[in-house]
């Protein structure tokens, strides 16, 4: 089983983010910028895959700036074979959206022909979660979403729900899975596996070079801070609260 | 030895503290159940825990002041406490007659001057406050350290403070721009007139209270200089071979990464071990050497310092000096890995015994200390070491499993006598308290030790401040 894992380069989460003074997006000067945590559970997922021998390969794919070289040298390092960086001057938080990066993938697939590919469930950036969905659609194949765990050879694999989690089937391969935050603890990455990853390979190539239609249609009108949370009030009684819904929330 | 005969009966005085008390209830505190907490170390091993005890609580200057000065007045001996985290029963009293002093409900306000750099504080501030509000101006405070959740920065001074950033951003002497402190007699003494770094007028009083662990006067106001947070950190875990390859790899460090290096640690096996078995805490990389440097770095040209800090490694693995290690991807991996190094103390302390030695010593001397501390216990305990490796201050702990024996007696005092000939230091950065107050004529001299009483007698003419501590 060959194995096709995405990474994205996205803002640390442990960063405070703060707003651009033109509010149009995010502020990322001199911000610290890491792989998606839900990327490293996708990774550490695929790097089992290969130690169990259930996998011979993994390629690892990302869609981003120069600097996404960084992020696919950490993949590489934490035990990905080679790597694949689509490039793009795009804002990968903002302007490139889950839709585009699905038309991206589906190539790289339609070329690399992976048995399974294992995204994260969602960016702590775009905070979407639909690109793994998307990207199934496109290649018409089974989806395994919020996966807790994979079992490759039962073709089971056990979801996170809103009450729990499910089991679902998966009747063949290739298909699409996306990592939720049970499925592993991602490993660090080595010093010598770091060292190592230095002579694997990373084909780069322009994003748009690939004959995909980028444009998502989404224009981001505004970015703004959520207003800050203020303390909470006793009501008298269920009238009170009943008119407070209604007038105030404005929810009823 | 300073002898003071103080006047009978605190109790005697305890209505005069209440009236002090009485527009602040809660500023002075008498029952046993609730004094224990303040009357008894963090560490279960100083102070007592006797009924009988007054705990002073001064919300304010002027609290703090009246309560001072009616000790002196009736020479009454006060033990001044901050974050109560020392290590060496500096913040404990001796015995009931004993008032604490504590610092708990001080104000704890923090502003920072971004353009000039300076943080103001006033005492009550916790350490961890202090670094958190620097962190989200842009800006990184010099010293850092494990207990940082419950020290305060009255304290820190107090202690001459180290930590692990030491070695980056220099002592607390170097960045102390100001402080604001009360004497026993009730008097403020205002050293924040100017908060430059560059004021060569006078004598520096302002080094006097730094380290006083108590003797002089009470801290109440702080000016530190904080420094412009590097846009870029890393972290690596270096596996070494042998005490050989740490030196060489500490070495190496400072002749080509020295400008960016911000913390380097060691820990050994062996504290690691307690980390896992005894905090049940995982260690996020291989565990297959006897000693692991940690290093940090801090810079503001992220490219190059990567590329700089994986020279450095690829280098010292064709030399040998590294078989393994991790070098951290993301924030929270960075915070993982500190919190194993916070661990230490900690692990240590669970243990049936143990005892704490905070020695600065050469690093040619590190192997062969452990080694003899080891060869005097023999069987009855282990040692177990870490430490801030890049400024030459080794933690070396001695752990046992036995409930009964004492190895203290077995290793003190030759090992300090050791030290000494090494012209090493007793007491890095944990301070003097009630612990070493005895080897203090063998570590700086008669000649020194008077001069220091002379300058207590100066400050503290009754001998009130902290009796038995430190110069006793």
């Amino acid at each position: 089983m060959r194995v096709l894992v995405g990474v994205k380069r996205v803002v640390d989460y442990a960063v405070k983010v703060r707003v651009a003074a033109d509010k149009k997006a995010v502020d990322l000067a001199n911000v610290k910028m890491s792989m998606n945590p839900f990327c490293e559970i996708a990774v550490e997922e695929a790097v089992r895959l290969k130690e169990a021998k259930k996998a011979t390969e993994v390629i690892v794919v990302s869609i981003g700036p120069k600097a996404a070289a960084e992020t696919i040298r950490t993949a590489l390092a934490m035990g990905c074979d080679r790597g694949i960086h689509l490039t793009t001057d795009s804002r990968t938080d903002q302007e490139l959206g889950p839709n585009s990066v699905a038309k991206l993938l589906a190539k790289i697939v339609e070329e690399e022909s992976p048995d399974a590919i294992i995204l994260g469930k969602q960016s702590i950036d775009g905070d979407f979660g639909c690109t793994g969905a998307m990207l199934a659609e496109h290649l018409k194949v089974p989806q395994c979403t919020f996966a807790a765990s994979i079992d490759f050879d039962a073709k089971t694999v056990e979801r996170e729900t809103d009450t729990g989690t499910e089991v679902v089937s998966f009747p063949s391969l290739p298909a699409v899975f996306t990592a939720d935050l049970r499925l592993n603890e991602p490993r660090y990455a080595t010093l010598p596996n770091i060292m190592k990853a230095k002579k694997k390979k990373i084909d780069t190539k322009a994003a748009d070079s690939l004959g995909v239609e980028l444009n998502e249609g989404n224009t981001v009108l505004e970015v703004f801070e959520p207003p800050p949370r203020e303390a909470g009030i006793f009501v008298d009684d269920v009238d009170g609260l009943v008119d407070k819904l209604k007038n105030e929330a404005g929810v009823l | 030895m300073l002898a003071r005969r103080f006047s009978s009966n605190l109790a005697s005085h305890v209505p005069a503290l209440q009236s002090l008390a009485a527009s602040d209830p809660s500023s002075i505190l008498m029952s046993s159940s609730e004094t224990s907490r303040y009357t008894r170390c963090w560490m279960d091993k100083y102070g007592h825990t006797d009924s009988g005890s007054v705990v002073l609580r001064p919300s304010s200057l002027m609290s703090l002041k009246q309560f001072l000065q009616y000790s002196n007045d009736h020479k009454l001996p006060v033990v001044t406490q901050s974050g109560n985290t020392s290590l060496v029963g500096s913040a404990s009293p001796q015995s009931t007659e004993e008032l604490v002093l504590s610092l708990d409900r001080f104000p704890s306000d923090l502003t920072l001057d971004e353009e000039e750099g300076v943080m103001i504080l006033d005492a009550g501030a916790t350490l961890s406050d202090a670094i958190d509000l620097a962190q989200t101006r842009g800006f990184v405070f010099p010293v850092d350290l494990g207990a940082k959740g419950s020290c305060k920065i009255g304290g820190n001074v107090a202690t001459n403070a180290g930590g692990i950033y030491f070695n980056r951003f220099g002592s607390m002497k170097s960045n102390v721009l100001g402080l604001e402190v009360v004497l026993p007699s009730g008097e403020v003494i205002d050293m924040m007139r100017c908060m430059l770094p560059k004021d060569s007028t006078g004598f520096d009083l302002k080094s006097l209270f730094i380290g006083s662990e108590g003797c002089l006067g009470v801290i109440t106001k702080v000016a530190m200089k904080v420094h412009r947070k590097p846009t870029s950190s890393d972290l690596c875990v270096f596996n070494c071979p042998d005490f050989d390859a740490v030196r060489t790899l500490t070495h190496r460090l400072q002749q080509t990464l020295g400008n960016i290096t911000s913390a380097v640690e060691i820990m050994d096996a062996g504290v690691l071990n307690l980390i896992e078995t005894k905090l049940e805490k995982k260690i996020p990389w291989n565990l297959n050497s006897p000693y692991y440097v940690l290093v940090e770095t801090m810079g503001f040209h992220p490219q190059q310092d990567r590329q700089a800090l994986e020279s450095f490694f690829s280098q010292s693995f064709e030399d040998n000096l590294v078989v393994d290690g991790v070098l951290t991807q993301t924030q929270s991996q960075q915070s993982e890995i500190w919190g194993v190094r916070e661990s230490c103390g900690p692990a240590v302390n669970s243990a049936e015994q143990s005892w704490k030695y905070d020695l600065s010593l050469e690093l040619k001397h590190w192997d062969g200390f452990v080694k003899s501390v080891q060869e005097t216990i023999g069987d009855d305990g282990r040692v177990v070491l870490w430490g801030h490796l890049g400024d030459r201050n080794i933690h070396l702990n001695v752990v046992s499993d036995l409930p009964d024996v004492n190895l203290a007696d077995k290793i003190e005092p030759g090992l300090y006598d050791s030290v000494i000939r090494a012209k090493g230091s007793i007491s890095a950065e944990h301070g003097v308290g009630l612990a070493k107050a005895k080897h203090m004529p063998n570590v700086v001299g008669e000649a020194v030790l008077n001069r220091m009483r002379d300058i207590k007698r100066v400050f503290d003419p009754n001998g009130i401040m902290n009796p038995g501590k430190m110069i006793a």
